[in-house]
């Protein structure tokens, strides 16, 4: 089985159980449907085992357009979540795993568990972090478990613009700019990004 | 009676070249490894020579194949040749040999406490693309990375040029950072390692 062959099967398959739940198709295995404050995103990537058999997770994410607009230059792209969780880090195990199809009729067989683990675990992770307050609330939380899987600068990056457009944006501002005293001698992957926020930010202002 | 003695000095030398014909054709005896996984922490390389996307696990072709298939028909037994090309090829040996190493180092580092984010995803770098094996989340300072993982000592160590575009592209990522390409988009990374897996016993 190709990945190309295989990806057309999954994404007709995820269609079938996506649509009804009233998600949009807005590419190849990515889906979005608006969700309280925010758009929820799933996106489902894929791979090919050398042993044969397709396998393929489920990322749960949610999109804040007024964030994405502070926090990516770029042409807008709604696929892209502002935080997102592979569905097995959503499970109490956490340990990584994948579904795996050889043909349709796989998928077939998959499909009450692709559902159930949608309806229990994405889609619950989804509804409760479409509020900006929660969003904001986890991630001021000082425990880097929880911090979805936003490295250190991407979490201050999407902190700092939640206080911006939430009002405080001298307060936002002062966190960019503490992250970049704090990352005075690092190497530029650990201060570009903030950097590149700072100055959106100060273009907004 | 030297006579004799000839004729059965002959008669052991031809037996003795056909053994050693057959043993030509005979596998040699099997060496059983025990891997004994080690206490010791994992060794990582920065930076090391890895691979783009397209040339994953592709640990080079040794020709085993071809060794094999010339042999058997020299040796007069074309069917067996014929069934020696039934098997896996060597790329595909190796690929499966390389999943089965990744799969063995995810389960290790789930065990000492790392989390994954994903596998095989890829990477936009001013080299080209970029697939790693494994994304790696430390949960206790939500540092995230990428894992390429050779499973045989000359894919470590190989520096063609493709091995040499991956080297630019892992040190660009470990200086830059970089943005998952595809359905993996939301991931961003700023460090790479290389290891072999498992590894090579003492």
């Amino acid at each position: 089985m190709t990945l190309n062959f295989a990806t057309k099967l999954l994404d007709s398959f995820l269609q079938s159980v996506l649509l009804p739940l009233g998600f949009e198709r807005l590419d190849s295995l990515a889906y979005v449907r608006p969700s309280s404050q925010a758009d929820a995103v799933l996106s489902f990537p894929c791979r090919i085992d050398p042993r044969g058999p397709c396998c393929f997770t489920c990322h749960g994410g949610v999109r804040f357009d007024s964030l994405e607009a502070l926090l990516r230059s770029g042409p807008i792209d709604k696929t892209r979540s502002t935080v997102m969780m592979p569905i097995h880090l959503l499970r109490e195990k956490k340990s990584f795993t994948e579904w795996q199809f050889q043909a349709a009729d796989d998928l077939e067989r998959l499909r009450d568990t692709v559902m159930l683990d949608l309806a229990d675990l994405a889609l619950p992770f989804i509804e409760r972090y479409s509020k900006l307050t929660e969003l904001r609330r986890r991630l001021e939380s000082s425990t880097p478990a929880d911090w979805f899987v936003l490295g250190p600068a991407q979490r201050l990056n999407v902190l700092a613009v939640i206080q911006f457009v939430q009002g405080d944006r001298h307060g936002a501002l002062k966190t960019l700019d503490g992250a970049l005293l704090k990352q005075n001698s690092a190497l530029p992957s650990k201060r570009l990004p903030i950097e590149a926020v700072r100055k959106r930010l100060t273009q907004a202002l | 009676m030297n006579a004799a003695k000839k004729i059965i000095l002959l008669l052991w030398l031809v037996i003795l070249a056909s053994l050693g014909n057959a043993s030509a054709l005979t596998p040699g005896a099997t060496e059983n490894r025990i891997w004994q996984k080690s206490s010791a922490p994992l060794e990582t390389r920065q930076a090391g020579p890895l691979q783009t996307a397209g040339r994953h696990q592709e640990n080079g072709r040794a020709g085993y194949d071809v060794a094999l298939n010339s042999l058997l028909a020299a040796k007069g037994l074309p069917w067996l040749s014929k069934l020696a090309k039934c098997k896996p090829a060597g790329v595909q040996a190796n690929r499966i040999a390389g999943a089965r190493a990744v799969h063995d180092f995810i389960v290790q580092a789930e065990a000492n406490g790392m989390q994954i984010v994903g596998r095989e995803v890829t990477f936009d770098t001013p080299f080209g693309a970029r697939r790693m094996d494994a994304i790696l989340l430390n949960p206790e300072t939500s540092e995230i990375g990428g894992v390429e993982i050779k499973s045989s000592l000359g894919a470590f160590e190989r520096f063609d040029a493709a091995a040499q575009q991956q080297f630019s592209a892992d040190r660009w990522i470990n200086t830059f950072g970089a943005q998952g390409v595809g359905r993996s988009k939301d991931i961003f990374i700023d460090n790479t390692v290389k290891i072999l897996w498992p590894p090579p016993a003492p």
